[in-house]
């Protein structure tokens, strides 16, 4: 799988985001397009552990099953790679292989 | 503030300079009925020297000379450009009224703006947004009769590095059903005439009451923000909302949260922090008032 092999990390240290979060809910305001997005919990968190240095698929992955407190596997596995896509495609998130 | 009768005759032949709130606007009109109808709602607003500047100037003329004596049309210009078609001088008011929107709206960059009322009672203010036809300017009115100061019938202004609420008082905007309504309940209020045959139906101001002019250098701290609509077959509940989805609809009211980028953020997230938010569909104005009130209440003791 390409995603396994990629590392996520902040698009530019100059545009950090901005955000709050309220009771499990983040909302984020994207200095890179000006947007400002509701997260869900689990693509907050990720998105806030991306956001301490690069990381890569597998660390997200262990860091997203401890925090939900459940077994890696095959389903979280697609439900991560989808977060990270979505976070990908609004410009919060950059990966390289 | 100067006398009405030279209020008068200043904005008839050249630009008046009015305070409303925080913002000097110019305004220069021509006609005679136009003036009459603007100087009854705004007799009681400072002037200020010709010589400061302006926010920004609101010029209402005929579209061209001929339309000054035939079938007479008014035009709002913004720096010689006019925004809108021409209107009928009977309108002309109105058109003062959507001229000042229009320029607080896509102008002012100071503050950051919700199309909402906002009401003040001991320094702090109550915030209800809602979409045209929601209801949100009858019950303004009818808040302010009961003693509540006006701040904005229209918009609230968001001070990005305070947090406070500044004023912006102005004619209150009763339209269709809602003219009779407030002027039964309040009949001891100042109103315009009615202006028949605007894009929202008929229209009738309710003078900004003076209290409320006079202090349009106070701002207020907000508590609560309470989104509004109107339906009469409503059980009338009142829901607290979670600040996240707050958060997201009160961007859908804010007509430069965009435009403010970073700071927009911050001042949003700020007044989201420190409100509590509710939604109301409310079935009538007494009950309105009534949960208002106790929302109000709740929300100043958090």
């Amino acid at each position: 799988m390409q995603t396994a092999r990629r590392r996520w990390s902040l698009i530019d240290d100059a545009t950090a985001p901005r955000w709050r979060c309220w009771g499990g809910d983040f909302v984020v305001f994207n200095g890179f397009s000006g947007n400002t997005h509701r997260l869900e919990l689990l693509a907050g968190e990720i998105f806030f552990f991306v956001r301490t240095g690069p990381k890569s698929f597998s660390e997200i992955c262990t860091f997203a099953s401890d925090f939900l407190e459940i077994p890696d596997g095959s389903n979280l596995s697609s439900m991560i790679e989808g977060i990270l896509t979505s976070l990908e495609e609004v410009g919060l998130l950059e990966s390289e292989s | 503030m100067i006398a009405s009768m030279e209020y008068h005759s200043g904005i008839a032949s050249r630009t008046q300079k009015l305070r409303i709130g925080p913002l000097v606007v110019g305004l220069s009109a021509d006609h005679p009925q136009v003036t009459d109808d603007i100087f009854q709602l705004y007799d009681h607003y400072p002037v200020v020297e010709q010589q400061r500047l302006s926010d920004f100037d609101i010029v209402l003329r005929a579209p061209n000379p001929l339309r000054r004596f035939i079938r007479s049309q008014v035009q709002f210009f913004l720096d010689g450009i006019p925004p809108f078609e021409p209107m009928p001088v009977a309108l002309g008011a109105t058109m003062f009224e959507s001229a000042i929107n229009w320029c607080v709206y896509s102008r002012i960059a100071r503050y950051l703006i919700l199309h909402a009322s906002v009401v003040e009672k001991d320094g702090k203010a109550l915030i209800f947004p809602g979409f045209s036809g929601s209801g949100k300017s009858t019950l303004c009115a009818a808040l302010v009769g009961t003693g509540w100061r006006l701040l904005s019938d229209e918009f609230t202004m968001i001070c990005p590095r305070t947090g406070l609420i500044q004023p912006h008082p102005r004619p209150i905007s009763l339209k269709n059903d809602g003219i009779d309504l407030i002027r039964e309940r309040l009949p001891n209020a100042n109103f315009s005439r009615r202006f028949r045959g605007t894009t929202k139906g008929t229209l009738c101001f309710m003078k900004a009451p003076e209290n409320s002019v006079l202090r349009g250098n106070e701002p207020a701290t907000p508590v609560a923000i309470c989104a509004l609509n109107f339906d009469p077959k409503a059980s009338g509940v009142v829901k607290p909302v979670d600040k996240a989805d707050a958060f997201m609809s009160y961007i859908g009211h804010s007509c430069n949260y965009y435009s403010l980028c970073a700071e927009g953020f911050e001042a949003m997230a700020n007044l989201v922090d420190h409100c509590s938010h509710y939604e109301f569909i409310y079935r009538d104005l007494d009950q309105a008032i009534e949960i208002i009130e106790e929302v109000f209440d709740q929300s100043r003791k958090a």
